[in-house]
């Protein structure tokens, strides 16, 4: 059996080296859509993939301590490179978004830090968006998903502390430097407890959320400034786990040539059978898609820059993305069967399933719907919340761990189910 | 080296064999002939193991087929009616490719696609892509890759169909040799005047029943002997019956407005029979001595035409 599918393989990739035309077009298609969109959004920006300032407007009804500090943050060092933030009356900045001035409006409601110190009701944040632009207006949304993680995080693992700190901060009180010592003592205490057992952590952004600000449930982890931002490094990883899966398509799409052209039925009449046919042609779509994932990624380093920050965890991301599209596309065509059905529905399917997954717009534009509750459980949206972690994530490895598994698994159980629907079909004389 | 006893296949409503059964032996052609759609490749379909038959046996070799589908598979070779080639590969490279899959080593592969190119006249184009082949020579490797294993048993289902004459004439005498080395060789094909050139049997097969079988001599004798009278005039409102011991001398084999061919009973000399056509009490334009077709034996067990 192996050596007959060694055969079959090295026939089958032989005559993708003769004709790669079909395999060509789809690894180029991504790498030119990222290539437009990338210049067209970054066409602000201070280089080749560069951002550009998100120019964003605060409007603090709250004015607390702890809003004076985060004032102070981000007009310095590294975030001000990235973030230009203007405080500013709600009447004003939302002016500046009929400008087009700015890309988002973020309100701190009146008693904002009472309702996060206490936790007695959720605290809720409330962000303007300009409709006028796309990708800063995400980019902010995802900034103040970290933001409010990042609070959430400190009202509840810090709550006893906070509140003792917060009249020493507003200067409500007098304190002497006895108390200050102590208090410093009694939060060092704490932050050790939490730094032995990080169980005891309790993060979670659920609290925080409201319907009219929802924020992607993959980017729940405070994010750090990565190696300088790129464009592009946001906008390939949903390229190509899209095409990769239509590269899939493609390459599995061989099995209905091999029974339009009979020389499956030939196959058919030599001791190899089926069986060894179906498993060679996986085994194909995955040396395929691999190369592909390959060439997408390297790609994407020479043509645009981009300097993955983790090389080796995206290669296993795009492995395991690669035995998806593998095991999908093989399904599909298990499922489908016909050729001629297959060539309208398996291009459908892939490109629902893509842009259901954030592959082509970012998630945070989907409706709320899909975003909420379908592209969680897409399996492309793993990946490219997978890889946005690990390429602007706090280099934890639970996320990307966790996705590579669900994706690897995921494709392997999805071809093994492909390789007995097909099987089936071809033994009871499937035809194209 | 082949027996296949009582085979009935059918789809739905459509019965496409019905008790089929014949035998081919070592170093013979078998033709399996019919019309299209006349039941040959299904037949051949479930001898090669593609289809699974509804009732009967096959036996290869002295195993039943589905007993021990790859010992008998190992004997068999196929070269289908459609050309199952890779045209991004070349004619060696096919060629290399079936034989590897029937379990040559990759030497004796090489080897055998090499003697195999030469038989078949195509060395010179042998690294050419197959899609760059006129159909003539995909047909050649068509047949080659059936034959790289040595297979005692060779079926071969339209080898000739949409090739050029003297495309058609080389695949034949391919054939030939291969029988002639002691392969059996089941061989379909729609083409009457190959089946009388190359055959040694054929069976005449329609609508899924075979309804003859024999010797291209067993078989024009059944139609009463080596030739018959086609006879031209106006036979509108002719009787024969009423004609003076014509149907006891006569058998019709077909009859029409214009034209009755009829086969002489007995043996008597042409001449005579020549002579007993023109006295007919009817107005005879012209009498024609044929030697009897594979078509009129066809015409003859069927009622209609070869090509109706």
């Amino acid at each position: 059996m192996l050596q007959h599918i060694g055969i079959l393989l090295g026939k089958d990739l032989r005559r993708a080296r003769r004709n790669p035309v079909p395999y060509l077009i789809h690894l180029c298609i991504p790498l030119v859509i990222t290539g437009l969109l990338g210049m067209v959004f970054s066409s602000a920006g201070k280089g080749e993939g560069s951002l550009g300032r998100i120019r964003v407007a605060i409007v603090d009804e709250d004015d607390s301590a702890v809003i004076r500090l985060l004032r102070g943050a981000l007009n310095q060092g590294q975030a001000s490179e990235h973030v230009e933030a203007r405080f500013l009356e709600r009447e004003l900045a939302l002016r500046e978004i009929t400008n087009n001035a700015i890309a988002a409006v973020v309100v701190i409601p009146q008693g904002f830090t009472d309702h996060l110190l206490d936790g007695r009701e959720p605290a809720v944040l409330e962000l303007v968006k300009n409709p006028a632009q796309a990708i800063h207006p995400a980019i902010v949304e995802e900034a103040l998903a970290v933001l409010t993680t990042g609070l959430n995080a400190i009202a509840r693992n810090f709550g006893g502390e906070v509140a003792a700190w917060r009249p020493i901060l507003s200067g409500e009180r007098k304190v002497t430097l006895r108390e200050v010592g102590s208090l410093l003592e009694q939060t060092g205490d704490h932050l050790e407890r939490l730094r032995k057992a990080p169980g005891l952590w309790r993060v979670s952004y659920e609290k925080e959320s409201k319907p009219e600000t929802p924020t992607p449930p993959d980017n729940k982890t405070a994010s750090k400034p990565g190696v300088g931002f790129n464009m592009f490094a946001l906008l390939l990883p949903g390229m190509a786990a899209m095409f990769l899966v239509f590269l899939a398509d493609v390459a599995m799409r061989d099995l209905q040539r091999e029974i339009r052209f009979r020389t499956f039925h030939r196959l058919c009449t030599m001791p190899a059978g089926a069986t060894a046919f179906v498993l060679a042609k996986v085994w194909f779509t995955l040396a395929i898609v691999i190369l592909g994932a390959t060439i997408l990624m390297g790609g994407g380093t020479l043509l645009f820059g981009i300097t993955w920050r983790q090389p080796w965890i995206v290669a296993l991301l795009s492995f395991a993305v690669s035995v998806f599209a593998c095991g999908f596309m093989a399904a599909l065509t298990g499922l489908i069967g016909g050729e001629k059905k297959a060539d309208v529905l398996n291009t459908m399917v892939g490109m629902a399933l893509g842009m259901a997954s954030g592959c082509t717009f970012p998630a945070e534009a989907l409706p709320d719907f899909l975003r909420l509750h379908v592209t969680p459980l897409l399996p492309p949206a793993w990946f490219i919340g997978a890889m946005r972690h690990v390429q602007n994530g706090d280099g934890t490895s639970g996320p990307w761990i966790l996705a590579a598994g669900k994706l690897t698994a995921l494709g392997i159980v999805l071809a093994l189910l492909a390789a007995r629907l097909l099987q089936r079909r071809l033994e009871r004389g499937l035809r194209s | 080296m082949l027996r296949v006893s009582r085979l009935s296949k059918s789809f739905g409503t459509l019965l496409a064999a019905r008790e089929v059964s014949f035998e081919v032996r070592a170093g013979e052609i078998y033709g399996l002939l019919g019309p299209n759609g006349a039941g040959k490749t299904t037949t051949l379909s479930m001898i090669c193991g593609l289809l699974r038959p509804d009732t009967g046996d096959i036996h290869v070799d002295g195993t039943n087929f589905w007993s021990e589908p790859n010992r008998a598979k190992r004997i068999l070779g196929v070269a289908p009616q459609d050309l199952a080639l890779y045209e991004e590969l070349t004619g060696r490279e096919n060629l290399e490719f079936w034989g590897r899959l029937a379990g040559l080593d990759r030497a004796t592969a090489v080897r055998r696609a090499g003697e195999l190119l030469e038989a078949l006249a195509l060395v010179e184009r042998a690294g050419d892509l197959v899609k760059n082949y006129s159909g003539g020579m995909k047909r050649r490797i068509n047949l080659g890759a059936a034959l790289m294993h040595r297979p005692r048993l060779l079926l071969l289902d339209e080898p000739t169909v949409g090739i050029d004459p003297q495309a058609r004439a080389r695949v034949v005498d391919f054939i030939q040799t291969l029988a002639s080395e002691g392969m059996a060789i089941l061989y379909t094909t729609h083409y009457l005047e190959e089946a009388e050139q190359l055959c040694h049997r054929v069976g005449i097969l329609d609508h899924g029943k075979l309804h003859a079988e024999g010797t291209v001599a067993e078989l024009q004798q059944r139609l009463g002997g080596e030739r018959f009278f086609v006879i031209e005039g106006r036979f509108a409102d002719a009787n024969p019956a009423s004609w003076n011991g014509f149907e006891q001398r006569f058998k019709i084999l077909q009859r029409t407005d214009r034209q009755i061919v009829a086969a002489a009973m007995g043996t008597r000399d042409p001449s005579d029979c020549l002579r007993e056509l023109l006295a007919l009490p009817v107005p005879v334009e012209n009498v024609t001595l044929k030697r009897p077709s594979l078509n009129d034996v066809f015409l003859q067990l069927t009622g209609r035409e070869w090509r109706d």
